[in-house]
């Protein structure tokens, strides 16, 4: 056993040192573009999946959103809540909400919008309206009578016809809102925000107290959202497990339940295309790493026909061909590892814009980047083992002359 | 020690069958020098593989020792070529990824000798055969000659008891001939080493205790000669 793996291995190093290096080369190259393959489609996908991710949690939604019961149609003890909230580990901040449906009208034009009050000065840590204010200046604590609004219900010179809102209004323009419950306010432009996508820029901000008057809950401490921010993504069903555990009887979603809803087909198709690309990326590995040895092996044929003859047991000649195929892998995948890190590098330095506001550089999966490391690695060894297996049963004589 | 008996090799049975060894039957004792002779498609090499392991007869009787050894597990085959059996192609046969030195070196190791001592026995073989200062040299780097001579080199380097040689000579010159039956004749003196060699060279034949020749398969004659 341990002569046939000695000898396997002089094998293999003699044949990778005198064999043909172009092979050698060509082999390695080809691995690595498998392994890339394999590893970077996923990665472009991931990071697209990022954008939406981040249009989910930056803006309405945070990492938790935790909202009243049905038929009720407030959160009631908003502060004693919060407080409990902010206590829980892994929470960053957490702020409330109230939010309306309106009607929103300037000149002849008209847009339906919800309307958030929000509380300008514990949205900084929750949500990133203000870093993408595209002209004027975000809420503030005085703020009264003032309105920030998203820029597909300002609309945009220049802007797509679909998502022209109010065509065009600026700061300092006097907009007429229309709340659900009927009540009208008048309320000057302050800013419009733009964080480049429908889930973003289809809402307008008031300050908090100020939809209390309008809903009449002027100091009940009610509030029709409450919004959590966590300090690492990925913790949030964790958090959300001991909300439920303090005692939090309200309705809890973490962002990857809303997502669901919201953007439901998108990633769908995500999911899909991300299965899709594994697949096909494992089938054409498994295929092109398969093909390759094997025909290495078979042309080897003739090699492994003297070597039997000479008394140089199968086991040793099939493990030459396990060593020289998974040295292969391992080549490709040092190899397809630099190159991907290039192509990280350079798409981090230029990443991809797509609409105007929305951009993203591939990231990679670790666990995708294991399992392709893994099923390259596992391929290579029965790349390796299987047309071994089958020369080295041919008769000698018909392995060296083919006949 | 090894006997033959009646053995039959049938090629390609079902379809235009070809009877290349035709019933042949012999003893050979250990350390005989047997020279076989006979017409080219006369079933030479075809029995040499036989006697070597490296092809299953169709029929008969093949006995070294009083042991079937056409019966052995493929396993035990493999390790009775890389103990006992020194064998030299027709053609010359090495490993072409290996250097001259690795293709001899590598039946010892298998053995289980350490590479630098199988490199160290290894380079006297290929001293013995006059290849002195060519051990790294592949084989697009030599000649026929050198290469025969480098697959002789490997049939002797691990010492076995019987050395199977088809027409070793074919490819050299007189001179070095010469040299190659030199050693053949010397391990068969010190060594008793069992040769079997086939040979197309009248001149050859002189080395030989012992003469079969081979016509259509079968036994012509089995001379032995007095010397
Ligand atoms: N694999 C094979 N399949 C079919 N016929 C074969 C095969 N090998 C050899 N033969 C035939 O068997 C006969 C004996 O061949 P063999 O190679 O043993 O002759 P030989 O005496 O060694 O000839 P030479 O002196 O030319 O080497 C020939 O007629 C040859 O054509
Ligand atoms: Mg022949």
């Amino acid at each position: 056993m341990w002569k046939d793996v000695k000898v396997g291995f002089v094998l293999a190093s003699n044949t990778l040192k005198r064999g043909n290096k172009k092979t050698t080369i060509f082999t390695i190259i080809v691995l690595a573009l498998i392994f890339i393959n394999f590893v970077f489609l996923p990665a472009m996908i991931n990071g697209m999946q990022g954008i939406f991710i981040n249009t989910m949690t930056d803006y309405v939604y945070g990492s938790i959103t935790i909202e009243p019961l049905e038929d009720h149609p407030y959160i009631t003890s908003a502060d004693t809540l919060l407080k409990k909230i902010t206590s829980v580990t892994g929470v960053l901040a957490a702020t409330k909400r109230l939010g309306a449906g309106a009607t929103i009208t300037y000149k002849e034009k008209y847009v339906g919008s919800n309307i958030y009050g929000i509380i300008p000065g514990e949205e900084s840590q929750i949500s990133k309206f203000q870093e993408v204010m595209r002209e004027g200046d975000f809420l503030t604590e005085m703020s009264r009578d003032e309105i920030v609004l998203g820029n597909y219900v300002s609309g945009e010179e220049g802007g797509p016809e679909l998502l022209k809102g109010l065509g065009g209004v600026t700061t300092g323009t006097i907009v007429n809102v229309t709340y659900n419950n009927g009540v009208t306010k008048q309320y000057k432009v302050k800013g419009i925000f733009k964080g480049g996508s429908e889930v973003s820029d289809t809402v307008a901000l008031v300050h908090f107290k100020e939809l209390e008057d309008i809903l009449g809950v002027q100091g009940q401490d009610k509030a029709s959202t409450i919004i959590v921010k966590t300090n690492i993504i990925g913790i949030e069903p964790e958090v959300k497990e001991e909300l439920i555990y303090l005692g939090v009887k309200e309705k809890i979603d973490t962002w990857q339940e809303k997502i669901k809803d919201v953007l439901k087909d998108a990633m769908q198709i995500f999911s899909l295309l991300t299965i899709s690309s594994r697949v096909v990326g494992m089938i054409i590995a498994v295929f092109v790493l398969f093909m390759m040895i094997y025909i290495n092996t078979v042309n080897k044929r003739k090699q492994i026909g003297i070597l039997k003859a000479i008394g140089i047991t199968e086991q040793s000649i099939i493990y030459s061909r396990i060593f020289m195929s998974v040295f292969y892998a391992i080549g490709g995948i040092i190899l397809g590892s630099i190159i991907l890190l290039f192509l990280l590098l350079y798409f981090k330095e230029n990443p991809i814009h797509f609409y105007e506001t929305m951009s993203f550089s591939p990231v990679l999966e670790p666990n995708i980047t294991i399992q392709a490391l893994l099923s390259l690695l596992i391929t290579s060894f029965f790349a390796g083992l299987i047309p071994a297996w089958l020369v080295t049963r041919e008769p000698i004589l018909k392995s060296i002359w083919g006949r | 020690m090894m006997k033959v008996k009646n053995l039959i090799k049938v090629y390609n049975p079902e379809t235009i069958p070809v009877h290349a060894v035709n019933g042949i039957s012999f003893e050979i004792e250990k350390g005989d020098f047997v020279a076989i002779i006979g017409a080219s498609g006369s079933g030479k090499s075809t029995l040499l593989h036989m006697l070597g392991l490296l092809d299953l007869p169709t029929k008969g009787e093949y006995t070294i020792n009083n042991l079937n050894i056409v019966k052995l597990p493929e396993e035990e085959k493999t390790l009775y070529r890389l103990l006992q059996i020194g064998y030299v192609f027709q053609e010359y046969a090495l490993v072409e990824e290996m250097t001259a030195l690795g293709n001899v070196s590598i039946p010892l190791i298998m053995q289980g000798k350490s590479k630098k001592e199988a490199e160290k026995l290894a380079k006297e073989a290929l001293d013995i055969v006059g290849l002195r200062g060519m051990y790294n040299r592949t084989e697009d780097q030599l000649s026929g000659g050198e290469r025969q001579r480098v697959a002789i080199a490997r049939a002797i380097v691990a010492k076995p008891k019987i050395l199977f040689a088809d027409e070793p000579c074919a490819n050299l010159d007189s001179k070095t001939s010469e040299q190659v039956l030199e050693v053949f004749k010397k391990l068969n003196h010190e060594l008793k080493l069992t040769i079997i060699m086939v040979t197309h060279e009248e001149w050859h034949i002189k080395y030989a205790d012992r003469v079969i020749k081979l016509r259509d398969g079968v036994i012509e004659y089995d001379k032995r000669k007095n010397h």
